[in-house]
């Protein structure tokens, strides 16, 4: 891993650390973002793009874990956001979205080219999994894992029709 | 804002610094998804949906529990402080444990003794409710604040 420092964001300046990354801005003052995280993602209404911010917290998580968790989210996170096989926006059991009435939130999935061992190795995709990317409504990625596909549909999770609400992709 | 290359972001991530101290299970409390990660070990998981509110992480290589994922944290505490305002008062001073947020989780949960889909989800319960009490974890204040 070489030295390199990620640039200012936006006018930021470098005193801008991991820690205070967070900046309120939108919505009157609601929205969290984090600009050091900032990322294109698909976005499935225009078929064009959006940024969304991947939290710091879970990047923390990933790292807590093993470097394979941090591999997957440094390369497998932005590749099913910018490439996803399917979206869908909201989720039908109860209290499943803190949002409930709002506009839903949305989960990007795929099976990718690669995944990593716990050590960083780099391995073909799980067998009878599949990627998930978790996004909620204010753009901000909190999570992602590898579930189970559907048996009778290998590039969908299980469950998907019992999960998800609306497909977009 | 403007986005970070893809390879920008790969950077930033595998710069960012690893914990110092050696791995202990432990619960951390994520705002933005209103959610809570409970690791009891760092192996490489599949998750697996078990009801609304919780998911276990299974060890790809054993199949043994090696966490849960538990969402609406805040919402559900705040519902089950509404619902049994003793449980509010019994918990303002002390630290809430996640095996006791798990059983207020579990006491909810409606259906027949004989309903399997019901047995399911109270096995799953019981699983992750025995490694949090005996890795005594505690709930993050902030996601118990109402």
């Amino acid at each position: 891993m070489g030295n390199m420092d990620v640039k200012p964001i936006n006018g930021l300046s470098e005193e801008i650390g991991w820690q205070k990354a967070c900046e309120m801005e939108g919505d009157a003052g609601k929205k969290l973002w984090y600009p050091s995280s900032a990322i294109w993602a698909y976005e499935p209404e225009t078929q064009g793009k959006h940024i969304v911010c991947v939290s710091p917290r879970a990047i923390e998580r990933a790292r807590r874990r093993n470097i394979g968790a941090t591999l997957e989210c440094a390369y497998l996170v932005p590749n099913v956001l910018q490439a996803p096989r399917h979206v869908w926006r909201g989720l039908r059991w109860d209290d499943d979205e803190m949002f409930s009435n709002g506009p839903g939130w949305l989960s990007y999935c795929k099976i990718p080219t690669c995944s990593y061992r716990e050590d960083g190795t780099q391995q073909p995709p799980r067998p009878n999994r599949i990627f998930m990317v978790c996004v909620n409504v204010d753009a901000i990625v909190y999570n992602w894992w590898w579930v189970p596909c559907d048996p009778r549909n290998p590039e969908y999770p299980e469950q998907y029709d019992e999960r998800f609400r609306e497909p977009l992709l | 804002m403007k986005a970070l290359t893809n390879d920008e972001f790969a950077r930033m991530v595998l710069e960012t610094p690893s914990p110092e101290e050696p791995f202990q299970p432990s619960a951390t409390y994520d705002p933005d998804g209103d959610c809570i990660e409970y690791l009891i070990r760092p192996d490489n998981f599949y998750a697996h949906r078990v009801d609304e509110l919780l998911t276990v992480y299974r060890s790809e290589d054993t199949g043994e529990l090696v966490g849960s994922f538990i969402k609406s944290v805040r919402s559900f505490w705040k519902k089950l402080i509404q619902q049994h305002p003793a449980f509010g008062i019994f918990y303002q001073e002390g630290p809430v444990l996640l095996s006791h947020f798990f059983f207020a989780r579990l006491l909810q949960l409606e259906g027949k003794p004989d309903q399997k889909e019901l047995r399911v989800v109270a096995a799953a319960y019981r699983e992750v409710i025995t490694h949090a009490d005996k890795d005594k974890i505690e709930l993050p204040r902030e996601a118990c604040a109402v």
